[in-house]
């Protein structure tokens, strides 16, 4: 009875990959793209759309947080990116929180992992990293734009309109894409880091999310030095700092990424001599 | 696989999808890492034309841009060995720094443009790209490449600065014209005393401070390109090869 | 579309929605947050007198005139460092209105200036509008090692002028004119599109060739043999064009150029304090605050040391001030949004008199504003008590100044007051019924 089931489950996953192949042909062979093209959209859009919000309400009531009309407006937008941030959070952590199992009938069945597919989870670890790279724009303007909009303003909270954006959105934005980079990375590419059935955890997993995690840390350094030691916006007093460190972190990423190169370009050949042999055949 | 084999792959319409992707990662990182570096290491001098003196921001402003810009320029190299990393860096800090003044400082709280412009440093990092290139060694480059970084920055940024330090008078008192714009174009938050100019020093050198700041800045930038390359190998190569193994 | 693209795009679109509909909302406009800066501070630091503003309406490139006193406190809390520069400006939402001039005591003020605690200080600056809109205009004192001190506001309207905001300045050295708001713009901006260009050159040179196949060879070792020799007389080219560039774009700037100076960075450290008005010699006895009725009381032992008969005209502190009604019968003037206080006993103080005085301010504003509040570590309050002389003034001896924030009202000019005496303590709190 079991046997049969097994049985009945492998081969159920067969026509899936089939299906999958079939699926691919009909809509393009790199369904990462979309993956790239919607996330990078949506997350260039939501910084855009909130610099239009800025523009419209930083100044009829962005500059005094104990008014009413701050708390709409400005914690009203916090709260949505809250919002924006968890299901983020949620959904690529969830969407992957497993390896795949189409691999793992491919190891099963062919001894390998497909070529193709495995170049599609190469293509969608890439534009994992490309999205958060899109947030990387953001934290480069928002926190520029800090730099301009304390100058005219007594600081009166964590949660400025320029921080809003830039601490409580872009940031852990960043922490949130960096991390189903790495996410995505151990739960489908894993072997590519440590080796066939390798184990342990390649440092860049870590050392990549670790930018946007001490780029929030330093979040509550910096409002301890702005209500300790001084109130004015002094953009080069040393304890900002700590965010450019912070940054340096990012430069994992590459590793991460170049990690994959050599597969991707073995795995291309192999498809390009599969198609060849293909032609031959047919002709 | 042979080389040509893989050499013919590179033009695989995959293998491009791939270079895009790459293009886009560089974009977005390489905007915001060195643009967070160069506006909390030398933003004020970088933000505000009467902050960009003769004694700090010579010194500052170039041993600031090239710690992110030395990482680039380094990772292109080892990963790529393309010589363009430091002005990839360069030229998109630069979109990151105007998008922020011409978004933030200028349309939102409407300081002139011609106040807030930032510092250039590509010639410098063409130079740094053009010196590794031609001598393929980091250090022949940093005794070369980062001293004229150094060097160079204030010359460079002084095609823009010049008309700027003109003598004006007001009430008696002389101003360059950048110290004026800061007195008009107020910033309620950084005040004049917050400035870090130079204020007078021993003068020594028969009041040619300007070439002791521009030779500091040099020296600073030998060291500071070697610090890049440390950083560049510490967390952008180095975390490829090391897993944590566990127990 | 799979179900987790679709969950993606729903929420996008519901925060769209959200952001959609609140745009629709009517915009109110709103003060700077001055009354966030910790109470103490903005008790002990610097207290305003007479602030005037000359217009509440100018067209771009239009001037006003915005005076006042302020006085750096003898109370100035100590655990933060004791200033010894200060700049003086207003507090606008960025240079909509541009500081045309700035003067202290009579003098031009070019950069910062030394200033001591207790001593009493004349300003003037002259703005000129620049952006249309209505802005929330404080004098603002910065106070090096602590910040920006904020005074009374008052509510600005700049309209569209005729021209175009400008600046306008002679050059000594060469004659020419120059306007500030575009001076240098073009050269600024040809010199980065001109490095921009080289720089981008560069980069689609390199870029446009397939990149990540690079490494995949590298790994195969084939290094250097990538490059080619064309690569390498690019490069000269790239080289030759950079040099001609820089050393050419020095020549010439360097052969037309005027002279020039550094930033200039002399500070004024010889600015000494106007005479303060003494009349009044003054002790505090007691400063307590009941939180039910939301009133802070003084009770002050005041001796008039003058030869002339003195009345206590008002409390002020930062921003705020509390008119004594008694003063009515001399100036004729209070209006009825102007806040009052108590005081007890009241009445004309005749040379020589001792008299111990309770003041009562009964206001929300304590504790909106955050003047006293119970989260410190300090509870304390501070002001100055202004004492004017008793010689009645007709409506026209009165002149508009800042009676609070956004308030003005009449008052009375400086040369009828007589003392300034500072009030400074910690507070006790009568909790009255809050436990019941």
């Amino acid at each position: 009875m079991a046997a049969t089931s097994i049985s009945a489950s492998v081969e159920r996953q067969a026509v899936q990959i089939e299906e999958m192949k079939h699926d691919k042909t009909a809509h393009g062979e790199m369904p990462f793209i979309r993956f790239l093209v919607i996330g990078g959209g949506l997350g260039l859009l939501s910084l855009f759309l909130i610099r239009l919000w800025q523009g419209e309400w930083w100044f009829p009531v962005g500059m005094d947080a104990t008014t009413p009309e701050f708390a709409t407006y400005w914690l009203g937008l916090l709260y949505v990116e809250w919002i924006v941030l968890i299901a983020t959070a949620i959904i690529g952590f969830t969407a992957y929180r497993k390896p795949c199992s189409t691999c793992a009938v491919q190891r099963k069945e062919l001894g390998r992992i497909d070529p193709e597919h495995e170049l599609n989870h190469i293509g969608k670890l890439w534009a994992t990293v490309a999205v958060a790279a899109m947030f990387g724009f953001g934290v480069s303007y928002f926190a520029e734009q800090d730099a301009v909009w304390h100058q005219i303003v007594v600081r009166d909270t964590a949660f400025t309109p320029s921080h809003i954006p830039l601490f409580f959105y872009t940031f852990p934005m960043l922490i949130i894409m960096t991390g189903v980079s790495s996410w995505y990375a151990y739960n489908r590419l894993h072997h590519l880091y440590v080796g066939e059935g390798g184990k342990g955890i390649p440092i860049c997993y870590l050392l990549f999310p670790a930018g946007g995690w001490f780029l929030f840390a330093n979040v509550a350094f910096n409002e301890l030095g702005h209500s300790s030691w001084i109130t004015e916006e002094l953009f080069v007093q040393p304890y900002h700092f700590p965010f450019a460190w912070a940054t340096y972190f990012f430069f994992a990423g590459f590793a991460l990424l170049f990690k994959t190169v050599p597969r991707i370009f073995e795995n291309l050949g192999e498809i390009a001599q599969q198609a060849s042999t293909e032609a031959k055949a047919s002709s | 696989m042979k080389a040509e084999e893989l050499a013919a792959l590179g033009q695989h319409k995959m293998a491009k999808v791939f270079d895009v992707i790459l293009l886009l990662a560089l974009v977005g990182f390489f905007t915001v890492i060195p643009h967070v570096s160069r506006m909390l290491y030398m933003g004020d001098w970088d933000f505000w034309v009467d902050w960009k003196d003769k004694l700090w921001w010579p010194i500052a402003g170039p041993s600031a841009a090239l710690l992110v810009t030395a990482v680039g320029h380094y990772l292109a190299w080892y990963y790529l060995r393309l010589p363009l990393g430091a002005t990839f860096t360069a030229v998109f800090v630069l979109v990151g720094a105007w998008l922020s003044r011409i978004f933030s400082f200028y349309s939102m709280e409407y300081y002139p443009i011609n106040f807030i412009w930032p510092a250039t440093t590509i010639p410098m990092a063409l130079a740094l790209d053009l010196i590794l290139f031609w001598s393929r060694s980091y250090l022949v480059t940093s005794l070369t490449g980062g001293v004229l970084w150094g060097v160079l920055f204030y010359p460079v940024n002084w095609l823009m600065l010049m008309p700027f330090l003109q003598p004006v008078t007001l009430f008696g008192k002389t101003f360059t014209i950048a110290d004026l714009m800061g007195y008009y174009f107020i910033r309620p938050q950084t005040p004049e005393y917050l400035r870090r100019i130079d204020e007078g020093t021993l003068q020594a050198f028969l009041g040619q401070r300007i070439w002791i700041s521009i030779l500091m800045a040099g020296i600073a930038c030998t060291f500071m390109y070697w610090i890049g390359i440390g950083l560049g190998k510490l967390l952008g190569i180095m975390p490829m090869r090391k897993v944590l193994r566990q127990t | 579309m799979s179900p987790l693209g679709k969950a993606c795009l729903a929420v996008s679109l519901t925060c769209l929605c959200v952001f959609g509909v609140s745009f629709m909302q009517a915009p109110v406009v709103q003060a700077h947050g001055e009354h966030n800066l910790e109470p103490f501070i903005r008790m002990r630091g610097i207290s305003f007198f007479n602030v005037e503003f000359s217009h509440e309406r100018l067209a771009v490139n239009e001037t006003m005139t915005v005076t006042g006193k302020f006085r750096a406190m003898n109370s100035w809390p100590r655990m933060l460092t004791t200033p010894e520069l200060a700049w003086v400006g207003v507090l606008v939402p960025g240079p909509k209105l541009a500081v045309r001039e700035r003067w202290v005591n009579g003098r031009f003020i070019q950069n910062a200036f030394n200033i001591e605690l207790g001593a009493l200080y004349d300003f003037k600056m002259i703005l000129q509008a620049r952006e249309p809109g209505r802005y929330h205009v404080h004098p603002l004192i910065n106070l090096s090692g602590t910040g920006g001190l904020v005074g009374p506001a008052k509510w600005i309207t700049v309209v569209p002028g005729d021209t175009p905001p400008s600046y306008t300045i002679q050059i000594p050295a060469t004659g020419e004119t120059i306007d500030l708001e575009h001076y240098g713009f073009g050269r600024v901006v040809g010199w980065h599109i001109a490095f921009g260009i080289l720089g981008l050159a560069w980069l689609v040179y390199w870029a446009r060739r397939p990149m990540l196949v690079r490494y995949a060879l590298l790994v195969n070792g084939v290094d250097e043999e990538q490059i080619t020799p064309t690569d390498r007389r690019t490069s000269l080219i790239f080289g030759v064009v950079l040099v001609v560039l820089v050393i050419g774009g020095l020549l010439v700037t360097n052969s037309g150029r005027p002279p020039i100076i550094p930033h200039q960075a002399a500070r004024m450290w010889d600015l000494s304090g106007l005479p303060i008005p003494s009349a009044v010699q003054t002790e505090v006895k007691e400063l307590r605050y009941n939180t039910t009725e939301r009133s802070l009381s003084i009770q002050v032992e005041a001796t008039n040391a003058s030869d002339q008969a003195v009345v206590l005209r008002k409390f002020t502190t930062s921003y705020l001030s509390f008119i004594n009604p008694a003063t009515q019968d001399l100036y004729s003037d209070l209006q009825n949004e102007i806040p009052t206080m108590q005081v007890e006993p009241d009445g004309l103080f005749q040379p020589g008199e001792t008299k111990m005085l309770t003041l009562t301010m009964q206001d929300a504003i304590w504790e909106t504003d955050r003047f006293i509040e119970f989260d410190q570590p300090q509870i304390t309050a501070a002001g100055v008590l202004i004492f004017t002389d008793a010689q009645p003034l007709a409506r026209e001896g009165l002149q508009p100044i800042m009676m609070g924030n956004s308030r003005e009202g009449l008052g009375v000019p400086w040369e009828h007051i007589s003392s300034l005496n500072e009030v400074y303590s910690n507070i006790q709190i009568d909790f009255g019924s809050m436990g019941q």
